[in-house]
């Protein structure tokens, strides 16, 4: 187990150097000119050009610009973007909204999807199972941004739910954000759980607890769902770690100042820095999240021998 | 007859008086399916005493797996359906009882194992979770209580190191030994009877010979009644009290071990004795039974097995035949079958060769 956790770090951290490699040369080496890249449309004085070369190590080769970077980001050095403002301090202001959106997204997620999928699945071929299978399909067949911009619409225009987070510190104002956020994952939670517990249900196992004399609540509760979640659980976690990271478009539709919706910005107003340190931090964010997704696998079933 | 309070105090008095202690009489289970009505049990009868070894053989298909779910009470309802006849334990209808009443019985005293032990264990509990878990639930013992009564079953059932295995999953045990836990699992309440449904057929032929032994040291020791499904002769003879032989749904011979083996009372008996591979006769081809046990949405007319049956006359294809008694506790369902136990009809194709 220790070994395999070492060896997956290992690979956790040539992954990040690859990524994080692969943007920061998309951003700054990619266009002919980092500077423009940098500085985006504004035009620039000879002393900020000076010290934006300063500051980003441009008069050095490529790995050496990036060693820098690395070097900064690592010691939780964030630098500054183009305009001078500590992207530190602007992460540390987006995270926890793009926090609280996820785990509420999340919350959700678990919650009902776990929750209609094991009905649906011990209900197979019945009425809510069918509503259910189709329910699911239609929100999965719907682009995220779709389903947002139409609840966007219809709440600003009946004025059923704030449609614009920024301003509105309550949760609340975060439900229907983290509805949207959620639906694909609650979909796909309620469909693996259905197809778990229904493939469970059949199971040699089963007829041995019943054969035990157990009641139906517990063979039900605890044999075939202990059983059912493995793959679900597994799954679970790797959406959070995209959840947390994926916000973009709902984040842009509600207006939640959170770090989906930072990043749109940056990388509309084409802020080299801002994008490379956001998108790091989120592929540090996804890789851990993996990781533990992994050893939790493990965990939950002991068949699963890690070499 | 009331219920027994004591039922292993009474089980030898039981024994005595000729008291059975499950009697299933006139049994019939269908499936509805979409392909049709498959009629898979048909009116099987017997009976089981305290203590007794009965063995039920036949092909796969026959119903003997059937046979033991609807005892059990753990038939897959909907597409099977007991449609007639009773299952009577100490006297009384378990298909007439409260589910509540019948999950009393089931598993705790009529417990059963079942032929592949990896998938009939539950791949993510310890197998000490699993074998105590009936103790703690329904018995309402303490977790530490029903540990030591995991660990001493584990001996029972001869697992090496028992204490340090309570915390292994069933992944971490070689065939056999997941075959003992399925067995101390069983007899974790004292049943009174064990159905054992192919208990070895998963197993290699050194440990299902192991196996068998265990079973019947355990019946000796422990007096438990035991239900041994096999569709294999040959592990039988030394276990079985008796043997019931099935086809198409219906016992068709009934007999003691030794009446059974030495002289047979049915064709198809006969068929599954000359199918056995034997020492002495190596080299010499071995004859199976021609055909294929019939289609259950269809059986044929008359007796099931004639379309298949050497001795087969016209009356075969027309009349059901009797459940005639041979004497002896023995029965055999042919329309011939005093003059084959007698050895007074022989096969018509042995004398070619
Ligand atoms: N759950 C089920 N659904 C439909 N048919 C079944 C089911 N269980 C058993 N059967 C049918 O019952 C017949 C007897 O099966 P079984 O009792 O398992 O035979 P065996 O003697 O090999 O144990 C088979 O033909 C099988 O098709
Ligand atoms: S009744 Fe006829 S067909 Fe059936 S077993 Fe006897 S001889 Fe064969
Ligand atoms: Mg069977």
């Amino acid at each position: 187990m220790a070994r395999y956790i070492v060896r997956r770090v290992l690979q956790m951290v040539l992954a990040f150097f690859g990524t994080t490699l692969l943007v920061y040369w998309l951003m700054f080496a990619a266009s002919g000119d980092p500077i423009a890249a940098l500085a985006g449309e504004r035009p620039l004085s000879e002393s900020t050009r000076a010290a934006l070369i300063q500051e980003f190590h441009l008069d050095q080769p490529f790995l050496v610009q990036y060693a820098y970077y690395m070097k900064g980001l690592l010691t939780l050095d964030l630098g500054v973007n183009t305009s001078g403002r500590e992207i530190g301090e602007l992460v540390a202001s987006a995270w926890p909204w793009t926090l609280r959106l996820a785990l509420l997204a999340f919350v959700f997620v678990v919650v009902a999807g776990i929750a209609l999928g094991v009905i649906a699945g011990t209900r197979r071929g019945g009425a809510f199972d069918n509503t259910t299978l189709v329910l699911t399909l239609v929100v999965i067949s719907i682009p995220v941004f779709v389903i947002g911009q139409v609840l966007a619409l219809v709440g600003a225009r009946y004025d059923l739910f704030p449609t614009n987070v920024v301003g509105d510190d309550s949760l609340a104002a975060l439900i229907v954000p983290a509805l949207v956020l959620g639906s694909l994952s609650l979909a796909t939670t309620v469909r693996l759980a259905r197809t778990s517990v229904t493939e469970n249900l059949r199971a040699d196992y089963v007829r041995t607890a019943r054969a035990k004399g157990l009641i139906h609540r517990r063979i039900v509760g605890v044999h075939v769902l202990r059983n059912s979640l493995i793959p679900v659980i597994t799954f679970l976690g790797v959406e959070l770690g995209s959840l947390m990271g994926g916000a973009i478009v709902t984040e842009k539709i509600f207006n939640v100042p959170g770090i989906g919706f930072q990043l749109y910005k940056a990388i509309s107003i084409e802020d080299g820095p801002t994008v490379v340190t956001i998108v790091s931090l989120l592929v540090i964010v996804y890789l851990v999240m993996n990781l533990i997704v992994d050893v939790l696998y493990g965990v939950l079933d002991p068949r699963i021998r890690y070499e | 007859m009331g219920r027994h309070s004591a039922p292993e105090a009474d089980d030898a008095a039981a024994a005595q008086t000729g008291e059975p202690l499950l009697q299933v009489d006139d049994l019939h289970v269908e499936f509805r399916t979409g392909d049709g009505v498959a009629h898979v049990i048909n009116g099987v009868s017997f009976d089981l005493r305290a203590g007794e070894t009965l063995a039920v053989l036949g092909e796969s298909g026959s119903g003997k797996s059937v046979t033991a779910q609807a005892v059990m009470g753990i038939l897959d309802t909907p597409p099977g359906h007991v449609t007639r006849g009773a299952i009577r334990f100490h006297g009384e209808d378990m298909l007439r009882m409260s589910g509540t009443r019948r999950r009393q019985i089931r598993g705790k005293r009529i417990a059963m194992i079942f032929q592949d032990a990896l998938s009939a264990l539950n791949p993510v509990f310890t197998v000490g979770w699993q074998i105590t878990e009936t103790l703690r639930k329904r018995e309402g013992m303490s977790k530490k209580d029903a540990d030591e009564r995991a660990v001493e079953l584990m001996d029972l059932v001869r697992i090496p190191a028992a204490r340090d295995r309570l915390k292994s999953f069933p992944h971490q045990f070689s065939g056999g030994m997941r075959q003992r836990v399925m067995i101390a699992m069983s007899l974790a309440e004292r049943p009174e009877i064990i159905i054992a449904d192919e208990p070895t057929t998963a197993l290699d032929v050194t440990v299902q010979a192991q196996i068998m032994d265990l079973l019947g040291d355990l019946r000796r020791e422990l007096g438990t009644a035991l239900i041994l499904i096999t569709h294999d002769m040959g592990v039988v003879a030394d276990v079985a009290d008796r043997i019931a032989v099935m086809y198409a749904g219906r016992i068709v011979e009934h007999a003691d071990v030794h009446s059974l083996y030495r002289n047979p009372a049915h064709p198809y008996t006969i068929g599954l004795l000359d199918s056995i591979p034997r020492l002495d006769d190596k080299g010499k081809r071995l004859r199976t039974i021609p055909g294929l046990p019939p289609n259950l949405t269809a059986i044929p007319s008359g007796c099931p097995f004639h379309p298949r049956c050497p001795f087969a006359q016209d009356i075969c294809v027309t009349r059901v035949p009797p459940n005639m008694d041979l004497g002896g506790g023995r029965r055999s369902e042919c329309h011939f079958a005093d003059r084959i136990v007698t050895g007074e009809l022989t096969r018509p194709d042995q004398e070619d060769e």
